[in-house]
């Protein structure tokens, strides 16, 4: 048997991304039951859900979720039933003792081994009178995580005294991608495949995270190192993916042809593929590496001009602040409609992203005066917290809704404190009003209006002490928008490489923790860095993703290991399905008519109706249609069949193709039937 | 081949997170011939007091309007407007205390159709999503006739898992499902294989599920035997007769068809029972009356079953979000009332019996308090599928099939 040693020195690189290294400390003389008796109880999975953290509870014997009450957890091991559950003169004959090592019947099963450090841990704080808390630690207040002798080691630092601890016996480990490395419940690791993981270790409230690179190297799957730019004129972001790829050992394919390029481009840029025109212009404009470049960025500047870029880009951004029609009724309905479009107008406006940020939290409209309601669309403050944590904060805070988040640092009472920043005094429905407050819901008191603190000291948590609307409103915004914490910037940053690439740097796009970090942080930080440069305004953010490399990676759609690799970490992109408002917008800008039927989104339900459907026959039997036109202008059969390829499809097409479907060119019906084919083929309808 | 399920699980990690899921979906085939689920829905929350649970000797303002009468079972009361469902309530599995906190349309519907208590940062997927599909039939696996009501969908799983919908109203005489059949262009569709078979493009992923679907659009249109599944109008007209020829009726009716034909989930979707008003009204008088169009079809259906022999592969289920109040309010109408409901099983899987009961004004369960996470597990269970089944969400979170402390009702399952 090959020991994980071996395996781990010969196949993989570590990056540790702690800066503290694990210095062994002497165990604390006394006992602090948050941070010696939970997480035992956490780790062995006492607190979870499906036990004794549920709800209900299990048993009779309820803890907190996660153990995140501990003085609530304290009360219910030492005082309720009776205080049966410990025995502080007998600490083995503790219920505790017995059900955790299995002695006495137990739903649970053994949970702990009896000669195990955590249950000799347990007994001994049962034996020194199950104290709350008998030493002088202070609060917590860091936890670094180290890969030491093939597994993970995590270090507590507590406040004032700045002692250390190694907590590695009580924290919980995960990891990322098991199929790369996996970590069990000791923090033993165990190697796999090539990859990259995040291994996270979690102790309190707190979590740390180290990184593992086994490199694909062996594999050199994809072709040799082709740049698109020269060394010297590579953007961060290049420089960024080309030495994360480096260290992943994944090469860097051919980028696509011009006429590829063309087609991303426009359908990225305007939902549609570009004429004959705009693709002679662009490939024309693509001789050598360096001109390609420009002609990106002549492309964008001047699509990014037109009405179809601002219908395109304000109908993603509809979709980032979760502006669905579909889901809406009535007034509110109408309410999404008019955001939706009042998105459009701001983008043709060339409004930057933080400005039409800022007008939305402000309750205006992203052009014009009138109210906006974006936010205030939601009746329960708790709902506006969580909806502006998604959408413009990148981050998920609706578990603290209910309990401490199990995996970020959100507390309830964080949760509850943002919420209260969200309550105004609004009518109630019943003739009476709301008290623009939030209460706790033991004390009954009024909570303060807190937003979360997004820095890593806590140096940003401020109380919103504004009674006004607007002036709440202004500083929401303000705070929101900060580039004290930059939250942001980030999310902002990761939603458009999401919207261009698919996926984003970090998924899912509203889920920021430091759990779970970016696919490549450098690539994140060259696009956050852009992105304060230009001010956020988006063409220039588009420019700067669309002439980097990694927009020119080809497609690769196989189900392999080697090929999710590649798209995961962006050597290659996958090929997309165009959604059905993008292939409508194509198949009507390529036809040169529109269509009223709508195009289903469910997949069956979509090929029906593109197949049996009225929506393409109808279309190509107009009078005047581009396709038509192709037909009657030009010269001979072989000529139409390389206009109809270049028109729909955006490239000439192959020697079989012609050969196969040259017959068909030269009578109008079987033309339109051809122009069919293509407009309902395969090639069409994804983005490659 | 006996295939290890933690060896199969981690072997899934190689897999994109929206394959893992319906790679472990896989596992909840069962070796012989999978059971199906049949669920009609009856959205907006139907009263239990004027239905499944009559309270006859309470006063009138709790009973309501509509009288009540025996059924085949001791002890139960049926609306006076289920008489066939009355006489064969004792083929069926009533649960009288099922029991909730969720008074909202969107909440409750959550809760009853995901097993699960609606989540702020998670849509949990249908049971019809996460059943999957019977590799022998060429029909979709989960269809909703017309058309499914929100969280009956895919929820966190890929949306390849969502229901197809076949929209419009099966009690029309016209009905169809649109744009199945070919519309006759066979050569732009020759043309159209011809030109996919010469893309060189590697076919994986989402081009890999597209040419599912083509395939599965192109076997729905050209092929009649299995176009015929969809096809009312091929079922004896007398037998439509006894399911009612109203919208519920012939769902029910097609339902049946699709379920024989190998689909593993139909909901059949029947709006309509948010009666805030004139509750009498709405449920005894219209065109045709709610109750007795839900009369007719539940007893043809249980009729049907037997008749084509699926009694042991279709389970049959009644539910809606919650039920209503059990005090008739100022405009004769009941609200909404998660506390007291009832529910309806029959067919595969399932023990007949009335289990449960109410006090006497219908607002609490007194015996035997069911939770919607204990009749989705009853439902699973009954479908012979893995209760300790983990999903995965798209970015690789467990999430249990059913929620915690949800167990199935044994009192109702065979076996």
């Amino acid at each position: 048997m090959i020991s994980p040693f071996a395996t781990f020195w010969s196949g993989c690189a570590i990056l540790v991304a702690s800066t503290t290294l694990f210095s062994p400390t002497d165990r604390p003389k006394g006992f602090d039951f948050a941070h010696d008796v939970l997480p035992i109880l956490q780790r062995s999975g006492c607190s979870s859900a499906y036990c004794h953290g549920s709800a209900t509870g299990r048993a009779g014997f309820k803890l907190s979720l996660f153990g995140s009450d501990s003085a609530a957890d304290y009360e219910s091991i030492t005082t309720e039933f009776g205080g049966r559950r410990l025995d502080l003169r007998n600490p083995e004959r503790s219920l505790l003792v017995q059900k955790a090592i299995g002695n006495l019947a137990h739903g649970g099963g053994r949970r702990l081994l009896a000669d195990s450090s955590a249950l000799v841990r347990l007994r001994d704080w049962v034996a020194a009178g199950a104290p709350f808390r008998n030493d002088q630690r202070s609060e917590l207040s860091g936890l670094h995580a180290a890969i030491v002798g093939g597994r993970v080691i995590a270090t507590a630092t507590f406040q004032q005294q700045s002692s250390t601890r190694d907590v590695s016996d009580v924290a919980l480990f995960s990891t990322s991608d098991p199929t790369v490395v996996d970590v069990d419940v000791e923090g033993a690791l165990t190697f796999h495949g090539q990859g990259q993981a995040h291994l996270t270790a979690r102790f309190g409230n707190l979590t740390a995270t180290v990184r593992v690179v086994r490199p694909f190297g062996e594999l050199a799957p994809f072709g040799a190192l082709t740049p698109l730019l020269a060394p010297g004129r590579r953007s961060s972001l290049d420089r960024a993916w080309q030495a994360h790829l480096a260290e992943l050992g994944l090469a860097i394919a051919e980028p696509v042809t011009s006429a590829q390029l063309a087609r991303r481009l426009h359908l990225d840029l305007v939902g549609r593929p570009p004429t004959p025109q705009e693709l002679d212009h662009f490939v024309g404009a693509c001789d050598g590496a360096g001109n390609r470049v420009t002609a990106i960025t002549e492309s964008v500047a001047r699509l990014s001009k037109r009405r179809e870029f601002s219908e395109v880009w304000g109908a993603h951004l509809g979709d980032w602040f979760e502006l669905q029609v579909e889901d809406a009724t009535g007034p509110a309905a109408q309410a999404v409609i008019r955001l939706r479009s009042a998105l459009v107008q701001a983008v043709a406006a060339s409004h930057s992203l933080p400005v039409i940020a800022r007008r939305l939290v402000l309750g205006q409209q992203p052009v014009g005066n009138t109210d906006s309601g974006m936010i205030e669309r939601f009746t329960d403050a708790r709902d506006r917290a969580e909806y502006a944590g998604r959408t413009l904060l990148g981050k998920r805070i609706g578990c603290a809704r209910c309990h401490d988040h199990p995996s970020d640092r959100w507390r309830q009472s964080e949760h509850l404190a943002f919420s209260a920043c969200f309550a105004v005094p609004r009518p109630d429905g019943m003739g009476g009003m709301m008290a623009g407050a939030m209460f706790d819901a033991d004390s009954g008191q009024a909570v303060t209006p807190r937003f979360l603190d997004l820095s890593a000291s806590g140096a940003n948590a401020k109380e919103s002490i504004a009674q006004t609307v607007d002036g709440r409103r202004a500083q929401l915004a303000d705070y929101l928008l900060s580039l004290d914490h930059d939250a942001f910037a980030v999310n902002a940053c990761n939603r458009v490489f999401a919207i261009v690439f698919g996926r984003g740097l970090v998924e899912p796009v509203d889920d920021h923790r430091l759990g779970n970090p970016p696919v490549d942080d450098g690539m994140l930080q060259a696009l956050i860095a852009k992105f304060h440069v230009c001010e956020g305004q988006l063409p220039d953010l588009l420019t700067f993703l669309m002439t980097s490399s990694t927009y020119s990676a080809p497609t690769v759609a196989g189900d392999d290991r080697q090929d999710h690799a590649a798209v995961e970490h962006f050597a290659r992109q996958a090929s997309r399905a165009l959604p059905a408002r993008t292939f409508a917008r194509a198949l009507a800008a390529v036809v040169g008519r529109e269509s009223n039927a709508a195009i289903p989104a469910t997949a069956l339900a979509r090929e029906l109706a593109v197949r049996n459907g009225p929506i393409v026959r109808e279309l190509l039997a107009a009078e005047g249609t581009t396709i038509d036109a192709t037909f009657d202008l030009c010269a001979g059969p072989k000529e139409r069949v390389v206009e109809l390829w270049r028109t729909v499809l955006s490239r000439a097409p192959r020697e079989e193709e012609l050969a196969r479907f040259l017959p068909f060119a030269s009578e109008r019906d079987a033309y339109r039937d051809l122009a069919f084919a293509l407009l309902t083929g395969r090639e069409f309808g994804h983005r490659r | 081949m006996s295939i290890d399920r933690r060896a199969f699980l981690s072997g899934l990690g190689a897999l994109p997170f929206a394959a893992r899921g319906l790679a472990q979906s896989a596992l909840l085939q069962p070796r012989h011939k999978p059971r199906s689920l049949l669920l009609i829905w009856l959205d907006g929350g139907m009263s239990h007091l004027d239905t499944l649970d009559c309270k006859p000797e309470a006063s009138a303002e709790i009973r309501g309007e509509l009288g009540t009468r025996r059924c085949s079972v001791d002890g139960v009361f049926l609306s006076e407007h289920l008489p066939e469902l009355a006489k064969r309530l004792h083929r069926c599995a009533l649960l009288r205390s099922v029991t909730h906190g969720e008074g909202n349309h969107d909440r409750g519907s959550h809760l009853f159709l995901t097993g699960h208590r609606p989540s702020s940062v998670l849509v949990h997927p249908s049971l019809g999503a996460v059943l999957g599909h019977d590799e022998a039939s060429m029909l979709p696996p989960y269809i909703a006739i017309p058309e499914a009501v929100p969280y009956a969908g895919s929820g966190f799983l890929p949306s390849v898992r969502s229901p197809f919908a076949v929209g419009g109203d099966p009690g029309r005489p016209d009905f169809a499902v649109r744009n199945l059949a070919s519309n006759g262009h066979s050569r732009a569709h020759e043309l159209r294989t011809a030109l996919d078979a010469l893309d060189g493009a590697p076919r994986g992923g989402v081009e890999a599920q597209r040419d599912h679907y083509v395939e599965m659009a192109q076997r729905l249109s050209d092929d009649p035997s299995a176009r015929k599944w969809f096809d009312l109008a091929a079922e004896p007209a007398d037998l439509r007769q006894l399911y009612g020829q109203h919208r519920l009726g012939q769902s029910c009716l097609l339902a049946r068809r699709l379920l024989q034909g190998g689909a593993r989930t139909v909901l059949v979707n029947d709006r309509g029972w948010d009666h805030h008003q004139q509750i009498k009204t709405a449920l005894s008088y219209g065109f045709p009356p709610k109750l007795r169009a839900l009369d007719q079809a539940l007893s043809a259906l249980l009729d049907d079953l037997r008749q084509q022999q699926l009694e042991d592969s279709v389970l049959v289920c009644v539910a809606s979000e919650f039920g209503r109040t059990p005090r008739i309010n100022p405009l004769g109408g009941r609200d909404h009332w998660p506390r007291a409901q009832s529910v309806l099983m029959f067919g595969a899987g399932i023990q007949p019996g009335v289990v449960g009961r109410t006090d006497a004004r219908g607002e609490e369960p007194v015996e035997r308090p069911i939770t919607p996470g204990e009749v989705f597990a009853t439902l699973t269970s009954a479908l012979g599928m893995d209760q300790d089944l983990i999903l995965r969400t798209a970015d690789g979170r467990p999430v249990r099939l059913l929620a915690d402390g949800s167990k199935p009702v044994h009192e109702v399952l065979r076996g």
